[in-house]
């Protein structure tokens, strides 16, 4: 059986466990009488976490039935191959660490269960020693973390989303107040041709400020998509419709291929309208940004990507991106445009592709252009 | 047009530079616009102005920083006053020290969008006295 040792963290195999691990010790307890009678064994299985005992080999010795739940048999089998699914050891392994030092340790992993799921762990080691102060073992408990890693990562994006959008605020508002300013200079003056170029600053930032809320609504809030069958033609014409003003403002040619015969799709309507505002927002600035004197283009396509998929792909001509961009566009907040953006598109991007269990392409080269491909399944 | 102070404005933000512009030009400055750092050098190479109002944080060759201090290196410019322009605020942990970042950018005053006009304009008139 194993019993608690005098030092903390340190646990003593006392003597030899019986099947079920009747603790011989407990049992003069009144108090404890019923742990008795339930088992060591027992106990363990009604941990709400996985409990492994380990060798030097990290080799499993014993695992409670949560773990044998959610990674299937594990006895004799090595730790990382159950838990990770790979034939390499964890960096900081914690196991090994509480092998060389003698003292519990904690360390956070990501693991695989059966299912395919992905999950992070707090895990917990601690020795378990003979009387002689040997480690013979170590004892394993690990806490599934996954939901409290996702309200952390949330929490991170609520501050960050506190700090972007006010940066984008103050720009928006600069704008009203100088559009604003204008227009009234052109009333003044009896200047109407002033007055419009002034409404259009004006405009231009309520248009703004329309798609950053709509992009902090769709990023915050936990929404449930509406699937529907629909023709893609017809939502890419609306969005490319939306567009065409801007697009002509910035000298772009916005044009739209779509293959006629693909068949209605199963997608959320709202989703894929603000995915694609943001995707073709991005070109239209990368043709703005790029000064070598050429003709912009910007090109929308839908076509069949393979038997199970569609895509929709924009490409442009403008400035692309080399690799180290393009590796961290999608990372939280990052934003090629400087002042101007603020990342949240790409991040409202990647959460409609994701809740539709697409994935995205993109093909592009410093001072070519970029292809944006999202990649959907066909419902 | 001979006696007008003039004023370069340089911002990769078009809107920013017409409505700032109209605001200046309406009252009695001459001004001149650039979209990007480098355009902008060229422009107060060429003008010689009396103030420029630069934005900090272009996404363009030469950023606001790297113009002011081209500008603050070449004997013809450093004396002319710079007014720096920015949207990112402490939010974002942009903001100008004039003690930390003074070597490398040293404007002589700092304003952040959305810009106050009136305080604008006082600054302005305080810079082009000295």
């Amino acid at each position: 059986m194993i019993a608690q040792g005098k030092e903390k963290g340190k646990t003593q195999v006392s003597r030899k466990t019986t099947d079920g691990g009747t603790p011989v010790e407990e049992s003069s307890s009144e108090n404890g009488s019923f742990l008795t009678d339930l088992g060591y064994r027992a106990v363990l299985d009604l941990l709400p976490c996985y409990v492994s005992i380990q060798d030097a080999a990290l080799r499993i010795l014993f695992t409670n039935s949560q773990f044998e739940k959610d990674f299937g048999p594990g006895v004799g089998r090595i730790c990382h191959e159950v838990y990770k699914k790979t034939a390499e050891k964890c960096p900081l392994c914690p196991v090994q660490r509480s092998f060389s030092d003698q003292k519990p340790h904690l360390s956070e992993e990501t693991v695989r269960l059966s299912s395919g799921e992905w999950a992070d762990l707090a895990v917990y080691s601690a020795p378990i020693t003979d009387i002689f102060g040997n480690v013979r073992a170590v004892i394993e408990m690990s806490g599934n973390i996954t939901k409290l890693k996702e309200n952390h990562k949330e929490l991170a994006f609520l501050g960050q989303s506190v700090a972007v959008v006010s940066h984008d605020i103050k720009n928006i508002l600069e704008g009203l107040q100088g559009g604003a300013y204008v227009v009234d200079e052109g009333i003044k003056d009896d200047d109407m041709k002033l007055a419009g170029k002034g409404w259009n600053v004006v405009k231009r930032n309520i248009a703004d400020i329309t798609a950053i809320t709509q992009n902090i609504l769709y990023a915050s809030k936990k929404r449930f998509s509406k699937y529907q069958e629909i023709y893609l033609e017809d939502l890419i014409d609306d969005v490319v419709n939306l567009f065409e003003k801007k697009a002509e403002d910035m000298s772009v040619n916005l044009e739209v291929k779509t293959n006629p015969a693909l068949p209605g799709v199963r997608v959320d309507p709202p989703g894929i309208r603000r995915m694609l505002n943001n995707v073709l927002l991005n070109a239209l600035e990368a043709c703005k940004a790029d000064k070598e004197n050429r003709f912009h283009k910007v090109t929308v396509r839908t076509d069949f990507y393979d038997k199970r998929h569609f895509m929709i792909e924009v490409e442009d001509n403008g400035t692309g991106m080399d690799d180290a961009t393009r590796e961290k566009i999608f990372k939280g907040f990052y934003s090629t445009k400087g002042d101007a953006g603020t990342g949240l598109g790409l991040h409202v991007v990647d959460k409609v592709v994701m809740g539709h269990g697409g994935r995205v392409e993109i093909l592009t080269m410093p001072s070519k252009g970029t292809t944006f491909r999202v990649i959907l399944p066909m419902r | 047009m001979g006696d007008m102070r003039k004023i370069v404005l340089i911002d990769d933000n078009t809107d920013f530079l017409f409505t700032m512009s109209t605001f200046l030009s309406r009252n009695g400055f001459q001004t001149f616009t650039a979209e990007d750092g480098q355009e902008g050098l060229a422009v107060i190479e060429k003008e010689h102005p009396d103030l420029v109002l630069l934005d900090v944080m272009m996404e363009t060759l030469y950023s606001g920083f790297e113009v002011c201090r081209k500008m603050r290196t070449e004997p013809a410019l450093k004396d002319i006053p710079i007014i720096g322009i920015s949207g990112m605020g402490d939010e974002l942990g942009v903001k100008f020290d004039k003690e930390r970042d003074g070597e490398y950018f040293s404007p002589d005053h700092f304003f952040e969008k959305p810009v106050d006009r009136e305080k604008l304009l006082e600054k302005i008139g305080e810079l082009l006295k000295k």
